[in-house]
Order: C-alpha cells, then structure tokens, then sequence
C-alpha cells in the first residue's frame, strides 16, 4: 500500500501535535487563504467606504470645501425630514404590493409549469426567465416609453379593447402600480425557477402516499407541499423584501420618484440628495440617511428570520 | 506533495504576491512619467465636458483654428455628479471645461473651487448683457466664476393659423388673464393647447410659476442664499396666477422638452405656450413639415404680463462656461472663453446654432436680426428675442438650494392645483421646507 | 413509474367513469392555463417587441398620434446612425471584457470559499460563513458611492476598467449558492478518497471539486455574468471617457437627454442590441441553468 499520508500524518511527522489554539488556526492556513479573498475585498472595496461613509454621516460636506463636523445634525435633520417619511411610506407600500406578488406569483407559476400535463413548459419558462437577463435600466427605458404618455403605446393598446387612457406614469397610485410591474417583469422568472427547484426536490412518495390516504389534491398541496417549501419560501420572502428596499432602477428610469415623490425609493433619494440630481451636494445627510436605512433593513430582516426560521424544517 | 500542492505552497504564494504588487506600482510610475513627459510638450489638450448637439460644437473649429497648438477633446458627460466627484476627489478628472447651469455656477462658485475669470469678465463687461452677468457674480467673494453663455430667455410661441382660426390675435399689451381668455377660445375654436403644464409634480410642474414669478421680480431666494423669499407676497401670487391657468383647463399635460410635447405640436394639438429661447425653439425645424404642424405659421411674441409693471420676459436655465482651479491651462481655457462667448465669431456660431448669446453687439448686426427658419416663414422671431434681451432683469438668482426648491414646488403644486390645499398655505409649507433645506447650505 | 423529480400532484385515477370526467376535467384545465401563460409569454415579451420595433422606425415615428405600433416602413437607419455616432463596438467589447473577468474571477473565489465552507472543517467556519451571509444586507451601491469613488481615485483605477471587476470579485450570494451546491451535490466519499490518496486542498479542488460543481458554477456564472452586464451605476461614476464606456453607461448617458433630440432611433437599436447577448446567453446556457436551478439548491 501507498503510505497512507493524510494531512494529519504529514504534520505529525513534522511537527508535534498542535496544542495551543493558535496552532490549531496555523494548521488550516490554506482554507483560510481560500476564503482570504472574499475578506480581503470585503475589507477594502465595502468595510473601508462603509466606515467612511459612517464618518460623513456626522460631518457637512458638500464634495468640494473642506468637511465640517456637526455630530447628530444630519441624523436629526433626516429624522424631522418630511422627505424621509415618504421614503418610508412608498417603501412600506412597495413592500406589502411587491412581497406578495414575489411569493404567491411564482408560487402559482412554478405550480402551473409543474404541472406535466402542459404542453411546452419548457418554452413558457425561459419566455418567463427572458426578463430576467436584461438590464432594468436599458429596458427601462422602452417602459418609459411604453407607459410614458397619454399617446403612450400602451394607452394605444388598451384604446385597442376600449379602455380609456391611464395616467400610468403621471398618478401617484398609477406610478406606483407601473413600478411594480416592471420589478416584477424583471423578478418573476427567477423566483419561480427557483420554486420549481424547491417543488421538484419533493420526493414524490410523500405525496403518492397522501393520495392514497384519500387526500385531496388541494390538501396535499395545503399540508403537505407547502410547509416542504418553506426554506425556499423564507429564501423568497428575504430576497424580495431587500430587493424592495433598494429598489433604485425601477424609480429611476421610470419615474424619477414619481410624480410629486411619490414613488422616491430610500435609495434613489440617497442619491439624489447625496450626487447631485437636484443641486447635490449633501453628502453628510445621504450618508446618514443611508445609515437609517440599513438599520431598518437589519431590523426588518431579523424580525423575518426570527419569525420564520425557529418553524422551519433544518436540512 | 502533489503538483499542484507544490504550486501553491506558501513561499510560492508570497513570491507570486509580492511579484504582483511590484509589478502594479511599477505600472503606476510608469504611467506618471509618461504623463509628466506628454505635458512637457507644445500640444496641449483641454477637457471639455459637454453634452452633444450644443452651441459649442460650432466653435471648437474656430478654436482650433486659431490655437493651432491646443486641441479640445469634447468628453461626452452631462452629469453634474460626475463632476463633484471628480472635485472631491481633489481634482483628480476634473475636465478644464465645462458648462453648467448657472445654479450650479453660484453653488461651486462660493467655495472657490471655480476658476476666478473676473478679469476675463471686466474686460468685456460693456458688451454682455447685465441681466446675465448676475448669474455668474458671486457675492460672497465679489469674483466671477463663470463666463455667462446664453441667455435662457422664454417668450411666447404661437400659430398663426390657429389663432386666425379662432378669431383671437396679440395686441400690443396684454395680461396673462387676457391670455387664458384668449386660450380657452382657441380651444373652443380648435381644440389645441396653449401651455405645456406638466402634472409630474417635479420642477417641471414649477416651470410655469417660475415665469412668472420672474416676471414679478421675484426669486427663490435673496442675493446670496441666506434667505428664501419663494413664498413671499409676489410668491403667492405668482403661484395663484398659474392656478387661475390650471382652473382654465387649456394646457397639455406634457414637459415641453419632450418628444411626446413636440408629436403633440405636430399633430396640430399645441396652438401655443411659452417656452425658452435656444435650440428648444429651433427644434421646432425637424418636426414641423407640413399644415397640421403649422409649416410657416409659428411666431413668437414676448409673454403676457401677470401684473402692472412686471416685465414681459421670463428666464429659464441658461448657462454659462466655468473651469476650476485645477486646470493645468488657465490661459488657454480663458482664450476658449473670450473666443466662444466675447468675440462676434463666437457669438455668431452660437446663436446660429439656436441660442440668444449674451454678447450684446451680435444682437445688432443683420445676419442675428434677419435670421430665418420654416417652421416660422417670413416672420423674423429674432427681433423679439432682442427686445426681450433689453428688459432682462438681474433679480432672480440661483443660490445652492435652488434645483431642490424646485423640486419642492412641484411636489407640492398639484394639492394647490386641485384645490385640496389652500394656497398661501401651501406656499409657506414650501417655504418652510426649503428653508429648512438652506440651512444644510449654509456654511 | 419511478421517476426521481417529482411533477406536483396527479388526479387520482379510481374507476373508468371517474378517469373519463378526470381526463375531461384534465383537458379543460390544460387548456385554460395554457391560454393563462400563453397571456403572460405575451406580456414577458412585448418590451422586447417594441424594443425592436422602435429601432426600426423612422424618426419620430414611436411619438406619434395614435400610437403605431408597426413601422410604417422598415428602416434600419438607426443602425446605422447608431454606429455611424458613437463607438457602439467598442461598448460591446468593454462590456463583453468587464463581465468576462469578472465572472471569471467570481467563479474561481467562489467556488473555492464555498468548497472550503462546504466540506472543510476549520476553527471558526460557521461564525465566518454566517458574517459573509449577514454581509449581503449591507448597504452597498449608492450609499457608500462617493467613498468608492475617492477610494478609486486613490488607487489610481479611475478610467480604467478594474473598479468594475475587482471589488466583485465574491460576492457573499454566490458563495452562499457555490457552498450549498458542493455540499449538496458532491459526496463525502469522494473527497475523502481523494485525500487518502495524497490530494491537498487546493489539489482536490481544482481536480475534484470544480469538475463536479459544473452545474453550479454554470449557475453563478451565467447570473454573474448577466449582473455585470447589465451595471451600470458605478461604471457611470468611473469611467470617463467614451472609449471606455460600457453598453449600459453609454445608453443610459445617452438616454438621459431630454433635448428634443432625433436620438430615440439609435437609443433603441443600442438598447436592441445591448439587450441581444445576454439573451443569447441566457439560450445558449439555459437547459444548464435551468437544470442547476432546479436542483433545488435553494433548500435552507
């Protein structure tokens, strides 16, 4: 035989078994190089700019003169902000539009294309991913287009069946509703292969046995499917809900916030106010609204996970 | 140890490491030599950042023309974000020239990061016009930090034949009262539009009342931005005015800079609106082909007034050509300056382009007062322009929070609109607001 | 029938009468979903049509009253225009560069962290993996924009096309994704008979572990690929000069001029043809993707 040379034979032949911790962690140096890299970047190009950005949070800065420290001010200002409220009033509404519609949608599509009776479910499902692969910006700006005016073409097709023109852009509520079609033009695909992905690991005895226990197909699907998919469900629920919450691509070839800020996402304003799309120039109160938000994001994505994981079934 | 076991062990790694980062700074040196030895030639290469399709297209020929030596390398960059963080980042990109709007001019100017060009400006004081030299002087350091361009001035476009149609023609005088009463019979009479009166709820929306704020001397804030002024008396009646036009309903719910603004003028849906000056008005050539545009039958006039002793002529944009105090080239971008917007060869290329610019000697001559165009037929529009030049007031200035006060405005415009709010009410939450927003402004 | 993917529920079939009303029931309900997602193919697709129409209409045409929705004569000037204006080629190619690399290098870090955190055993590895998940919440993008910026400027990459590649270089989803495919998908066994026969990490790695997580890693680098394509935000920040642009940045700086401009032809047959290879792409790969979707590795 080979001399059976495992790692733990080689280093015992050079050196005596470790002892301290610290040899513990010597030893394993090539799996800690292999996740270096991840560390490393996250370091310089997001842990560096994050802290920086957190410095400026509590500083005036215009981007030219020199910065200036004014402790809690931007926060303070960002807080009585009647501005900031909206954000957080479209977010609020975008999320209870948009997290539904990313969970029972692809829900229903993935059930709908699992069904092997249909012909031609490979077609309808890459037609559905197709969205999914574009650039929401560059296509976005055909959507302008498309919902753009009262002479718009899709007023021009809705004329076609009779129905009156919409201020698709142009309302408040209409705009809100044109941004949630085009993020879940682009999301739908994605979510549901990967519901499809969730459906298909059943293993199939689960439910063959249900059948002959008399189930019905409804219930099957009730007590059985559903609570199977619930990581993949959790999964959803989380990506859609941060996906929501920085929506920035959508507002921004669309509606530029909307009429009359109704569809200002957190982040567009960030930008706005930070880079300059109206006059810009106040770095310190986009820092720290930035700051604001990801707190909410944190809070909000514990609360989902403490809700939701302690039920779930541990792989 | 197998192959690929060996490759990757620990001293190859370092070596592999330090190799790279070795050879990167090598590369960095590298690069700076080379651009220390391209300086120290004759041909020098200014910056420019410009958008496509502008006046100054026409004068990077004249330019190169006679400053064999410089070449203009116009970068296509449009965003003003852009441009503060190329200024942030202590100049690093920073192009040598570039032509912003003149809020942005006063907003950069204060902090002395734009190039001082007062004695650029002093020498041809007497031929620019005063109105627009305002927007370009920056009280807090008495300097000027940008060479004003063109003059963003809006009138009044109209069709003729609409106009005929519906019995209604421009007297000498008129009010912007007299002006709904006229619009609501073109409308009668042929259904067309007479304002473009977006209901985006963004600065758009604002555009109307700035007018005629403007016209009453009015402004968003006073001289050097320390107080906001919007929601004054001549504010609120600014803002009642546009409402007495909202209430007519004879406006196209449209941005009159876009395309569906202008496919709605050709198929015959806009009799009229007030817009600026510049190539949004010479637009009207690629569109306007035939009757239902009204080929031949456009005119302009200058606005209506709101009130008593209120100017006829109100202002929109307009910019001007700026540097910073990171330029390698001051003298050759001044040159650039004086060429485009001081000399009359300048001026001439500009405003055949499209624009009114400030250079007051080339509003004179006959090739700017008979200028031409079809959409307008014989009717020589540059003679109004001129006059509206004349009574250009110096009055409205654009202090930093000027773009987001406009924004403000028409955020909250549309509840005034529709009535849901009062009107000296809403105007002083908007001032409230962008007081609130000036105070982040000030230093 | 033993089929191993399990297709949702099947009626049950009892007696013959009940198999004749099933099978007719079975008729009715393939035929109202199939016109259910044949509907909803539509809607997925008419972007793309007017997309494509758009690009071959004549100027002005898309803005007119009413409406058209068909060009009233093919053109394909504003190809030609297209090209004719811009360096449209070499925004594919910066494009085409940019994504390439960075895939490249996300596949490579990727693959690498998440096999380490899948199969190997080291002090500290479930607290650190649970770091490089909680990191995906994090504010990135536009919050920490102007640092990235300065910080580029201080490198010296502005310009250049290494800010689009190199900060994203591993990206915490798709370690998460690469880790539960190699956990999932490649056997202990396996491993261990590799090590028994002398295999290091990195040995293993590269002979074993990447060859096996094929379906994965087609996964994470046809979406890496497509995500870098389709960036566009801090290319528009970085790169200054148009022989640098990439597709997006150069059709939004495009399309955020709002002059009255005889632009809108060519933007639409830039945004046709930016939009074409990731959808090439996205046929050529996606029996892979979709087979590596389904695997259902999404599983907790």
């Amino acid at each position: 035989m080979h001399g059976v040379r495992g790692t733990e034979h080689r280093s015992a032949r050079r050196r005596p078994r470790a002892r301290t911790r610290f040899a513990r962690v010597a030893r394993h140096w090539r799996e800690y190089l292999c996740i270096a890299p991840f560390f490393v970047l996250f370091a310089v190009f997001f842990a560096y700019p994050i802290v920086w950005a957190f410095v400026l949070s509590f500083q005036r800065w215009d981007g030219v003169t020199a910065a200036r420290w004014v402790g809690f001010d931007n926060y303070a200002f960002v807080l009585r902000d009647p501005v900031t409220r909206q954000v957080f009033v479209n977010t609020a509404i975008f999320l209870l539009l948009l997290v539904p519609l990313g969970l029972i949608l692809p829900l229903a599509f993935g059930v709908i294309l699992n069904q092997p009776f249909l012909r031609l479910r490979g077609v309808f499902r890459t037609i559905l991913f197709i969205p999914v692969v574009t650039s929401t910006v560059v296509v976005g700006i055909v959507f302008r287009l498309l919902f753009g005016s009262a002479n718009g073409w899709l007023n021009g097709l809705v004329a076609q069946v009779g129905l009156g023109p919409y201020p698709w852009l142009k309302d408040a509520s209409w705009a809100r509703v044109s941004i949630v079609a085009l993020t879940t033009w682009g999301r739908l695909g994605f979510a549901t292969l990967i519901v499809l992905g969730g459906l298909q690991a059943i293993d199939q005895e689960i439910h063959d046995a249900a059948r002959v226990d008399g189930a019905s197909a409804w219930n099957v699907f009730w007590r059985i499917t559903l609570p199977l998919m619930r990581p993949v469900m959790i999964f959803l629920l989380i990506t859609s809900t941060i996906g929501v919450m920085t929506l920035f691509s959508q507002p921004y070839v669309l509606t530029r916030g909307g009429p009359s800020n109704a569809t200002l996402t957190p982040l567009l304003h960030i930008y706005t106010i930070g880079l300059g799309g109206a006059g810009g120039g106040r770095i310190g109160d986009a820092s720290a609204l930035s700051f604001l938000l990801s707190a909410v994001m944190v809070l909000v994505a514990f609360v989902q996970l403490w809700a939701t994981w302690g039920r779930s079934a541990e792989p | 140890m197998s192959g690929f076991d060996r490759a990757f062990s620990r001293r190859r790694l370092l070596g592999t490491g330090a190799a790279l980062a070795g050879g990167l700074t090598l590369g960095r040196t590298a690069r700076s030599t080379a651009a220390r030895a391209l300086a120290a030639q004759e041909q020098i290469t200014l910056q420019v950042y410009i958008h496509a399709n502008n006046p100054l297209d026409s004068v990077k020929p004249l330019y190169e023309a006679k400053y064999p030596n410089v070449k203009l390398n116009y970068l296509e960059q449009s965003d003003m974000a852009v441009f503060r963080a190329t200024l942030a980042a202590n100049g690093e990109g920073t192009p040598d020239l570039l032509r912003p709007e003149t809020n942005d001019v006063q907003d950069l100017g204060k902090t002395g990061v734009l190039l001082d060009v007062t004695d650029l400006v002093e020498k041809h004081k007497a031929d620019l016009a005063p109105g627009k030299l305002a927007e370009c002087f920056i009280p807090a350091t008495g300097t000027y930090a940008g060479f004003p361009a063109e003059i963003g001035a809006v009138g009044l476009y109209y069709r003729e034949d609409l106009w005929q149609e519906a019995g209604v023609s421009v007297p000498a005088d008129w009010t912007w009262d007299d002006y709904i009463e006229a619009a609501k019979t073109v409308k009668g009479k042929t259904g067309a539009a007479s304002f473009a009166f977006p209901s985006s709820g963004d600065n758009q929306t604002a555009l109307l009342w700035t007018f005629v704020m403007f016209q009453l001397g009015g402004s968003i804030t006073n001289a050097d931005g320390t107080e906001v002024t919007l929601d004054d008396d001549k504010g609120i009646a600014a803002m009642e005015q546009v409402k007495k036009i909202y209430d007519a309903d004879v406006s196209l719910d449209e941005p009159p800079f876009e395309e569906t603004y202008f496919q709605a003028l050709v198929a015959g849906q806009v009799a009229g609106a007030p817009l600026p000056v510049g190539y949004r008005g010479f637009a009207l050539e690629p569109y306007v082909k035939d009757e239902q545009g009204g080929l031949g039958q456009w005119r302009v006039a200058l606005l209506p007034r709101p009130a008593e002793g209120a100017v006829r002529v109100a202002s929109i944009g307009g910019a001007a050509l700026v540097s910073t105090t990171y330029t390698k080239y001051p003298q050759e971008v001044k040159n650039f300056m004086e060429l485009a917007l001081g000399t009359m060869e300048g001026a001439t290329a500009c405003g055949e382009w499209g624009v009114v610019p400030t250079f007051l000697p080339y509003l004179a001559t006959d090739s700017w007062r008979n200028a031409r165009s079809e959409p307008y037929g014989d009717f020589a529009f540059n003679a109004v322009w001129t006059e509206a030049v004349n009574q250009f007031p110096d009055t409205w200035y654009k202090q930093p929070v000027f773009a987001e006060a406009l924004n403000e405005l028409g955020a909250q415009m549309m509840p005034m609109m529709g009535g849901e709010v009062e009107i000296a009410a809403g105007m002083r939450t908007v001032g409230d607001r962008v007081r609130d927003l000036n105070a982040r402004y000030q230093p | 029938m033993t089929t191993r993917v399990h297709h949702g529920p099947r009626f049950p079939t009892a007696t013959a009468t009940v198999d004749r009303r099933h099978r007719w029931r079975q008729r009715l309900a393939t035929a109202v979903l199939s016109l259910f997602l044949a509907a909803v193919a539509v809607v997925c697709l008419v972007p793309f049509y007017f997309m494509a129409v758009g690009s071959l209409m004549g100027e002005g045409e898309m803005f007119k009253i009413p409406p058209r929705f068909w060009p009233e004569e093919v053109i394909f000037e504003n190809y030609r225009e297209l090209f004719r204006r811009f360096p449209f080629l070499t925004y594919l190619r910066n494009s085409a560069l940019v994504s390439v690399a960075q895939t490249v290098g996300v596949l490579f870090f990727c693959s690498l962290a998440g096999y380490v955190f899948a199969k190997r055993r080291f002090p500290g590895r479930n607290g650190l993996f649970l770091f490089v998940l909680a990191t995906a919440v994090l504010p990135s993008g536009q919050t920490t924009i102007i640092p990235f910026y300065l910080l580029m400027v201080k490198f010296g990459w502005i310009d250049t096309f290494w800010p689009l590649i190199v900060p994203w270089w591993a990206p915490p989803l798709s370690i998460f994704l690469m880790r539960q495919y190699i956990a999932a998908g490649i056997p202990d066994e396996v491993l261990d008979a590799a090590t028994l026969d002398g295999a290091g990490l990195f040995g293993t790695y590269w002979r074993i572990v990447l060859p096996l997580s094929a379906p994965g890693l087609v996964v994470v680098g046809v979406m890496q690929f497509i995500a870098s394509w389709n960036e566009f935000l801090h290319g528009l920040l970085v790169l200054k000069s148009d022989q640098m642009r990439t597709v997006t940045v150069a059709l939004t700086e495009l399309s955020r001029r709002t002059e009255a401009s005889t632009l809108y032809g060519p933007l639409f047959a830039g945004i046709t043809l930016a939009t074409v290879p990731t959808i090439v792409l996205f046929f050529v790969f996606q029996r892979r993707l979709t087979q590596g979707l389904l695997a259902g590795a999404i599983r907790g």
